[in-house]
């Protein structure tokens, strides 16, 4: 317990000495606010512009669950694809590859080229991020299946679908959580980079007006927004894991010493 | 049940015999052994008999049929449980595979698990239990997956020695009771001539049956049976037919 308070307690002390370091530098030296507001002119600033930030966050929340959302039920249907059809693995596993090598920043631009200025743009963009981790993870679980386990299965004369539904899928779900998690922390800033881009709302909109304007006060309070977002559904995607699979964390099907026991 | 089954595999344009010439039959209600040292091919032996894989040359029946899956029990070295699974529902898995009602399935392996002495773990779930537990609730599981026969993979080879003496002993009493005949595959000795009615000793790569010995002790047995010298004979037989202990052999 004292123990787990402290691993929680130290990076609180560590931010905080971080901003007490950064608000004395800044009054010391006197750095304008346009290069470098004290944190709290920050939260001033952002407290004022509270309604702004919260219009501009919902916006940007509601296309990273959106593409979220896309991104887990295309990244798992490809995985399941990929596992049970090896043509579809042979045609579709390069391209998975060599789309990530496609930069973002080149492809958030042509989006809202093809589908204008609205939300479908950033919810793609989102997708797109959240999808290859997604996928990659799945397809990784899915092949992770003890291949003993599937003989078992077969002397039981399960069929191939049996075996999926008993066997493999639940064998994957600890690295399709995996996957979200990865997936989670890039989703924000994918909605966030794709307004930048091109929107008339959204966290990103409120980036480039606040930068053009040397809001830089506001600039920082709109990466504090960007950054909890991100956190809350980081948690949040834990949670969902914990409760999902609970049995993931238990321990596994090796030995234990459990005394006491009778054999 | 066996006649004349020969096995390989195709390895690099070449083929690597792992099986040669078993024939074996397997009593009704009997319990047999098969050792052999290791890459004899026992576990592909097992494979085939549970119809994983089809032999390459020979006849293999089970009951006047050459249909295997789905009809003969197989018992892993490991016990594989779920751990998503609690102890009864992974006992019950190849029951839900059959497409039976999830209710009547557990109502079946509650009765197995009273007979097996995991009252009361019903819902514990694998990590909770010890491993001499869980091969319990392993074979529980393989007991309600079997027709008439039951195949063992060295099923106490994981386990450290006392549990596996325990589970030895627990598998000689509870064994009658469940009216299956029974194909052991071990390396040790003493735990085939212990357990079985029969035994079947392989050679090296290619497996051949070098040596079939029928032992002679009547049932009930009891662990004491490995003191008498009958037995200690029996062993020093099969230690021979393994290459080992041997006049000329010493190979320990």
């Amino acid at each position: 317990m004292i123990a787990l308070a402290r691993r929680g307690l130290a990076p609180v002390v560590l931010v905080a000495a971080l901003l007490l370091l950064w608000e004395g530098y800044v009054s010391l030296r006197d750095v304008p606010a346009t290069i470098l507001p004290a944190p709290s002119r920050i939260l001033s600033a952002s407290l004022a512009a509270a309604g702004l930030l919260r219009w501009h966050a919902t916006q940007t929340l509601a296309e990273t669950l959106v593409g979220f959302a896309l991104a887990v039920v295309i990244g798992v249907a490809c995985a399941v694809a990929i596992d049970f059809f090896a043509v579809v693995r042979h045609a579709l596993f390069p391209l998975l590859i060599a789309s990530q090598t496609v930069p973002i920043i080149a492809l958030a631009p042509l989006l809202v080229l093809w589908f204008g200025y609205g939300a479908l743009p950033k919810v793609l963009v989102v997708a797109l991020v959240c999808f290859f981790p997604i996928v990659v993870a799945s397809v990784h679980g899915l092949a992770a299946s003890d291949p003993e386990l599937i003989k078992l299965y077969r002397t039981f004369g399960a069929t191939r679908r049996q075996i999926f539904r008993l066997v493999r899928l639940p064998t994957a779900l600890p690295a399709f959580f995996a996957g979200v998690r990865i997936a989670v922390t890039y989703s924000v800033i994918g909605a966030v980079f794709g307004e930048y881009v091109g929107a008339s709302r959204g966290l990103g909109v409120l980036l480039q007006t606040a930068k053009n304007s040397y809001r830089t006060d506001l600039v920082f309070g709109m990466i504090a927004v960007t950054a909890t977002l991100s956190l809350t559904l980081y948690g949040l995607a834990v949670l969902v894991e914990r409760l999902s699979i609970p049995w993931a964390r238990a321990g596994t099907s090796e030995s234990r010493p459990t005394s006491g026991t009778p054999v | 049940m066996l006649d004349d089954v020969s096995h390989g595999y195709r390895l690099g344009g070449r083929y690597l015999p792992v099986l040669e010439a078993i024939t074996l039959t397997l009593p009704r209600s009997g319990f047999a052994a098969i050792i052999g040292p290791s890459g004899s091919g026992k576990s592909t032996l097992l494979g085939l008999i549970a119809g994983l894989e089809e032999p390459v040359a020979g006849c293999l029946q089970l009951g006047g049929s050459s249909e295997r899956l789905g009809h003969v029990g197989y018992m892993p070295q490991r016990d594989l449980l779920h751990p998503w699974r609690n102890a009864l529902d992974n006992a019950t898995v190849a029951l839900e595979v059959r497409g039976m009602a999830r209710t009547m399935a557990r109502a079946e392996a509650r009765a197995l698990f009273t007979s097996f002495g995991l009252d009361g773990f019903e819902r514990a779930r694998p990590h909770e239990l010890s491993g001499g537990m869980r091969q319990r609730v392993a074979l529980a599981r393989t007991v309600l997956a079997s027709g008439e026969l039951i195949l063992l993979d060295e099923p106490f080879g994981a386990l450290d020695a006392l549990t596996r003496a325990r589970m030895q002993d627990w598998l000689l009493e509870t064994w009658p009771h469940l009216g299956r005949a029974g194909l052991l595959v071990t390396h040790d000795v003493e735990e085939a001539l212990l357990l079985a009615d029969e035994v079947y000793v392989l050679s090296a790569r290619p497996g051949r049956i070098v040596l079939h010995l029928r032992v002679p002790f009547g049932r009930p047995r009891a662990r004491a049976l490995i003191a008498a010298p009958a037995f200690g004979r029996l062993k020093v037989q099969l230690l021979e037919a393994l290459g080992l202990g041997g006049p000329e052999g010493g190979a320990l």
